[in-house]
C-alpha cells in the first residue's frame, strides 16, 4: 500500500502508522494549502466495542521545510487525550450521539495543536479540540455528516483543523501486486499467467483511516511569507508527516502505560511508496526513525530500484529497453529526493536544491486544476503528484510507470517500452469507494459499521 | 514490607537520589540500592526517572526524565547498576 504497514516495526503499531500524506493548494481557496496525514491502516468500519482512535502516547506532526535544507521550519504538532464520561459501562455510547458534546457518547477524544518553528519557538494554536466519534451506524451516529462537520475547527488566522475517522482515499490492488508484482490488466504478460478477471480489485474499498487535516494560508509558511511565482525557489515547500513515541514506555501493573524521555520518531511519510518500495526491508525501520535530511543513505535504492529488475524478470517480454538500461535512475532521484529542476518540464519546477530528502514537494504557485488528471504531472497536470499530492492522484499507476521507464526520457535519451502505457493495477479513482468532499477536510466520510460490516 | 510495584518504584526512583530503574525492557520491577554518595543534595520531584544501560561495557547510562534524555558517563555507576541487576 502507499505506506500502510510498510515497515516491520510500524506494522505492529497501527495508531502511529502514517498510511498516506497529501498536500495540495486548496481547490476552493487557492490562497491556502491543505495537508492531510492519515493513520491506522485498514480500519474495519465495524470497530466495536473499542472503536479506533488516535494514540494518546503518540505525537503526530506535519512538518514543512521552506528553504531546501530538509530541516523542519514549521512543525504542527497534534497530541490527543481520551476522556471517559461513565466508568460504569462497557459501551462506547449509551444512546444516539446527536451532537459532538452528547452525554450519550462515553469515550471522547480531544487534541491540542502546537506550532513549533525552527529554533524551538512554540505557539499553541488550539486546545481541547473535539474529534468526532467513529461512524458506528444509523442508530448510534445519525446525521454523521453534520456530526463530523462540527469537528472542523477554525483556529483563527486562516488555520483550520480536523482530526477523526474518514474513509481511506487510497486505492490499490494489494492482493495482486504483492503476489509477485502481478498486474491483472496485463497478467497475460506475467511469467506466471493466471487467466481470469483482468479488472483491478481495490483492497481498501471499505476501509477507514484516522485523518489529521490542516489548512493554512500559503504565506504563513513560505520563506519570507511571500506569494511566489512558479519558477521562484520560494514556491516549493518540502512536506512530510510523522509520528513519534516517547523513548521509553513502561507497562504498569495497573494496566496503564507511562511514557518517559524525549520523543522518538517511529513513522514518517513524504512521497507515497518511498519506504514501501525503494528501501530494503532491513532498513525500513531505520528509515522511519530518521529525518529526511539524512536520506542520502537511501540513495542507492532510488538510483537502482529493485522493482525495476522485478518488472524485467517477471514480465520477460514486456520491457526490453528497460532490461537494457543499467544506469542510475536520475529521473527517480529528481522525483523523490530533490524535486524536478527548472528546464525539465516546461514552465514548471519543484526543485529544493541538492539536499537529498524524501519530501512531498509542492510548488504552491501552481493553481489547482478544475478537472484533475489522476496521472498528475506525467499527464501534463502540474497540480498533481509529484507536485504535492491530491486525493485523486493514481499513485500506483504513476509510480509503476515511472519505475518502468516512463520518466527516464526527462533526463536521458531513452525509448520508453511500448508496454509502459498499459502498466496499471487496473484501478482508477472510481474504484476508491471513498466519497471525496469539495471542501475541507476533503477526505470522504467514513464507512459506517452497520452498512459496511466487513472489509 | 510494603509491596513494591513498578509505578511505586518509579516514583521512588524519582524521589530518591541515586535510585534507578533499569531500562524499560527489563522484566518486572527491580529495586536496587541507592548510590552510596549521590553528591550535593538536589531538589527532588515526583517525576519518574528511567535509567537505560544499553551497553554496560561503554560505561554510559541514559536517564529518561520528563521529555529529556541525559547521557551520563560513569563506569562506577554503571557497574553498580549491573551488579544490582544480578
Amino acid at each position: 500500500m502507499s505506506s500502510h504497514r510498510e515497515a516491520p516495526a510500524i506494522s505492529q503499531d497501527p495508531v502511529a502508522d502514517n498510511t498516506d500524506t497529501y498536500a495540495f493548494v486548496s481547490p476552493d481557496d487557492p490562497s491556502t494549502l491543505t495537508i492531510i496525514s492519515n493513520y491506522i491502516p485498514g480500519e474495519a468500519p465495524a470497530g466495536g466495542p473499542n472503536f479506533y482512535e488516535f494514540g494518546e502516547e503518540v505525537r503526530y506532526e506535519i512538518n514543512i521545510d521552506n528553504d531546501g535544507d530538509a530541516d523542519d521550519d514549521y512543525s504542527f504538532q497534534f497530541t490527543f487525550e481520551t476522556k471517559i464520561a461513565n466508568d460504569s459501562t462497557f459501551l462506547y455510547n449509551t444512546g444516539p450521539i446527536t451532537s459532538i458534546g452528547s452525554a450519550n457518547w462515553n469515550r471522547k477524544q480531544f487534541y491540542d495543536v502546537t506550532l513549533v518553528r525552527e529554533g524551538g519557538e512554540s505557539q499553541e494554536l488550539g486546545e481541547d479540540l473535539a474529534c468526532p466519534p467513529c461512524n458506528i451506524g444509523p442508530r448510534s451516529t445519525p446525521n454523521y455528516d453534520r456530526l463530523a462537520d462540527s469537528a472542523v475547527h477554525d483556529l483563527g488566522g486562516g488555520v483550520k483543523v480536523f482530526a477523526g475517522q474518514r474513509a481511506d482515499p487510497f486505492f490499490v490492488d494489494l492482493g495482486s501486486i504483492f503476489d509477485l508484482a502481478a498486474l491483472r490488466p496485463i497478467e497475460g504478460l506475467h511469467q506466471i499467467p493466471i487467466p481470469g478477471n483482468t479488472a483491478g480489485v481495490n483492497s481498501l474499498r471499505n476501509a477507514n483511516v484516522h485523518t489529521i487535516a490542516l489548512q493554512i494560508p500559503i504565506t504563513m509558511v513560505t520563506k519570507g511569507h511571500v506569494t511566489p511565482g512558479v519558477m521562484d525557489a520560494a514556491a516549493t515547500l518540502g512536506i512530510y508527516a510523522s509520528a513519534s513515541r516517547r523513548r521509553v514506555t513502561v507497562s504498569e501493573d495497573d494496566g496503564e502505560r507511562e511514557g518517559t524521555g524525549p520523543w522518538q520518531q517511529v513513522s514518517r511519510l513524504g512521497n507515497p511508496l518511498f519506504n514501501e518500495v525503494l528501501v530494503p526491508m532491513a532498513k525500513k525501520d531505520l528509515w522511519n526513525a530518521v529525518d529526511p535530511s539524512s536520506d542520502s543513505q537511501f540513495l542507492a535504492g532510488v538510483q537502482h530500484p529493485e522493482l525495476q529488475g522485478l518488472l524485467v524478470a517477471l514480465y520477460p517480454t514486456a520491457f526490453p529497453n528497460l532490461a537494457a538500461f543499467s544506469g542510475a535512475r536520475g529521473d527517480l532521484v529528481a522525483v523523490f529526493l530533490t524535486g524536478i529542476p527548472p528546464g525539465i518540464v516546461s514552465g514548471f519546477q519543484n526543485f529544493t536544491g541538492n539536499t537529498l530528502a524524501d519530501l512531498l514537494r509542492l510548488n504552491v504557485a501552481v493553481p489547482p486544476t478544475a478537472n484533475p488528471n489522476p496521472l498528475g504531472l506525467v499527464a501534463g497536470d502540474a497540480a498533481g503528484w509529484p507536485n504535492g499530492r491530491r486525493l485523486v492522484d493514481d499513485i500506483i499507476t504513476i509510480e509503476l510507470r515511472a519505475v518502468a521507464g516512463l520518466t527516464l526520457p526527462l533526463v536521458t535519451k531513452y525509448n520508453v517500452d511500448a508496454a509502459v502505457p498499459a502498466v496499471t493495477d487496473g484501478l482508477t479513482i472510481a474504484n476508491s469507494g471513498a466519497r471525496y468532499l469539495d471542501h475541507f477536510p476533503y477526505v470522504g466520510l467514513p464507512h459506517d459499521g452497520f452498512h459496511t460490516p466487513l472489509h | 514490607m510494603a509491596k513494591v510495584t513498578r509505578r511505586g518504584f518509579l516514583t521512588s526512583a524519582g524521589a530518591a537520589a541515586g535510585a534507578v530503574a533499569l531500562g524499560a525492557a527489563a522484566a518486572g520491577p527491580t529495586l536496587i540500592a541507592a548510590a552510596a554518595d549521590a553528591g550535593s543534595p538536589v531538589a527532588l520531584s515526583d517525576e519518574p526517572v528511567v535509567a537505560y544501560v544499553r551497553n554496560p561495557k561503554a560505561g554510559e547510562v541514559r536517564l529518561m526524565v520528563g521529555h529529556r534524555e541525559v547521557a551520563v558517563k560513569d563506569r562506577a555507576l554503571v557497574q553498580r547498576i549491573v551488579s544490582a541487576a544480578g
